[in-house]
């Protein structure tokens, strides 16, 4: 059987940092890059499921999509125990939203055939916790989101996993496969990929793919294929508080002034 | 070996597994921006010479723990102030130094270590300079005993041969005399490692203090706990810290004013030690630098340099 994970190369910031002359993101020298914090942990989950099973029996198959520079993330999956990876990148998918990553790592599915597919929770940098369900909803599969204990025997038709609920309650459920987990942190311990064993995975294959390999439109990925469009990203003035005083209709009129400043 | 093997399987304490990731994307144990590792040389009163760009006669490898930790910046800074009033022609790396790896290779992470060390190894290739000066044993040893097999080849002093060579030809002398008891805490890889035992006992006693030595001293010295990587993972509860055995080793001694130390580490360890083992204000732990930068009077003597500008900018 297949797992497959995606993964994503995530930006951390330095303490001070600029940004970019567009104002639409931070200056890439002002940032660290590394695996996704969340990928981690599904990487090693699918890893441990791989290693409990009879060998050869499971393939784990890492995919990104990204640039070129993404290629050592996909090498310290590899460097950990994943059998290949596929990066997905032309320069016509710059600027794809969410949905647009999860339109493409769908069509990799398609073509890749796995019984599952573990995702990150949500990434480190932008957060928007939506690649791994609408990844789901695309393909039409059941998913489990921010699984925390995951039992599966591979062979068997369908798994149970855990989920953390708020306020201290947990959720225990079974799927059917094929499926999608979102995977929080803490469900395992990562392991740790030695330099060594990073540049020995180089050995191991990356196939590299563009939208036009995977039959999609130019229309369906980068700007051009996403509806969400980052308008400007910003640090908000802290501590910016002001007591609005009068009567009623002159404290209305200032937030209404407020709202219209705000608006822009 | 059996640490190495671990690396390669994966398996090791998560608190190390962070600083080997951050050692790997930064170039420090410390998770910090390359662009900080400087920041300690700011506000010393001049330039330190970059020796990416021009000749230096002395190369100063700060590492890591001089540069980033505030109280090792504290003596870094005492100690370019100190060379710069000898009369040192030395430089520093500034952004392009990174970790020298001593204590990535011996938690075992050889891969991390060799990347390192070609790194330094190939920023030093472009750099004019007689030899290497490093306040840090850790540095010291892998520099001098290590770089050689990757075809770094040069001479390696610790900060406390070249105190002793400066206070022998006069270039700094000791007019202050100090009247404190002290002892001197062996860093092992000064020490055991690399036989560095009389040199810094020398500079102690050019400064006048009255020295006793510890009841583990030279050979049988005994490790702050913050060596072999030790000091990125938190001793596990319930044991005595290593650091704590040291300084009531020291603390046994009446009358004592100052445990003088002479390593980066070993003075994290044992300051950390001196509070969590309850000597707090009955000794102090200081730097073999910061002792004879005393008995120089160096302060006094940056205060009236600052005054005598003072004045010329006036008149």
């Amino acid at each position: 059987m297949k797992i497959l994970v995606p993964v994503k190369r995530t930006a951390s910031l330095d303490d001070e940092f600029e940004m970019r002359d567009d104002g639409r993101d931070v200056d890439a020298d002002f940032c660290e890059y590394d695996i996704n914090e969340f990928d981690e942990f599904s990487v090693e989950e699918a890893i441990k499921i791989k290693e409990a099973a009879a060998e050869g029996a499971v393939e784990v198959v890492v995919v990104t999509v990204g640039s070129e520079d993404a290629d050592e993330v996909l090498r310290k999956c590899l460097a950990k125990g994943a059998d290949r990876g596929i990066r997905v990148w032309d320069d016509a998918m710059e600027g794809s939203d969410q949905i647009a990553i999860a339109r493409i790592l769908a069509k990799v599915i398609e073509r890749e055939q796995p019984e599952l597919v573990l995702t990150g929770a949500q990434s480190s940098d932008h957060g928007f916790a939506q690649t791994g369900i609408a990844l789901a909803g695309l393909l039409g599969w059941p998913h489990g989101a921010v699984v925390s204990f995951l039992d599966y025997t591979p062979g068997s038709a369908s798994l149970s996993f855990r989920r953390e609920l708020e306020g201290g309650l947990e959720q225990q459920a079974s799927i059917a496969l094929p499926a999608v987990l979102t995977i929080q942190l803490g469900i395992n311990r990562p392991r740790y990929a030695s330099l060594r064993g990073i540049r020995q995975a180089s050995a191991k294959p990356v196939e590299e793919l563009t939208h036009g390999d995977l039959g999609l439109g130019d229309d369906q990925v980068g700007e051009a294929g996403s509806l969400s469009h980052v308008r400007r990203m910003y640090v908000p003035e802290r501590g910016r508080s002001e007591m609005i005083e009068g009567t009623p209709a002159q404290q209305a009129s200032r937030i209404l002034q407020i709202i219209r400043e705000v608006r822009g | 070996m059996m640490r190495r093997s671990l690396v390669e399987s994966g398996d090791m304490d998560p608190m190390l597994q962070k600083t080997l990731d951050a050692v790997n994307k930064s170039g420090n144990s410390f998770n910090e921006s390359r662009r900080k590792r400087p920041r300690w040389a700011k506000d010393i009163g001049f330039d330190i010479k970059d020796a990416r760009k021009e000749p230096v006669d002395v190369l100063w490898f700060v590492g890591d723990f001089a540069s980033f930790d505030p109280r090792s910046q504290k003596v870094s800074k005492t100690f370019a102030r100190l060379l710069h009033e000898a009369g040192v022609d030395f430089g520093i790396l500034y952004e392009d130094e990174t970790t020298a790896g001593n204590d990535i290779r011996r938690v075992g992470e050889e891969g991390l270590f060799q990347t390192l060390a070609e790194g330094n190894i190939a920023t030093l290739a472009e750099c004019d300079f007689k030899r290497i000066v490093t306040t840090d044993p850790h540095s010291y040893n892998t520099l001098k005993n290590e770089y050689p097999a990757f075809g770094g080849n040069y001479r390696v002093d610790h900060a406390s041969a070249l105190l002793k060579e400066l206070i022998d030809s006069g270039a700094v002398t000791l007019p202050k005399k100090l009247d404190y008891k002290v002892t001197y805490h062996d860093p092992c890889h000064l020490g055991r490692f690399n036989k560095g035992y009389d040199p810094p006992r020398a500079a102690i006693a050019g400064t006048g203090v009255d020295f006793v030595e510890l009841p583990r001293s030279r050979d049988n010295s005994f490790c702050c706990g913050g060596g072999g990587g030790r000091v990125w993972v938190p001793d596990p509860p319930g044991v005595t810290k290593p650091g704590e055995n040291r300084v009531r080793e020291a603390g046994a001694i009446a009358g004592l004013d100052m445990l003088v130390v002479n390593c980066p580490k070993c003075m994290t360890m044992l300051e950390d030690a001196v509070k969590t083992a309850g000597f707090e204000g009955k000794f102090q732990v200081k730097e073999l630098i910061e002792l004879v930068a005393e008995a120089m009077d160096l302060d006094e003597k940056a205060a009236a340099a600052a005054a005598a500008e003072l004045i010329q900018e006036k008149v």
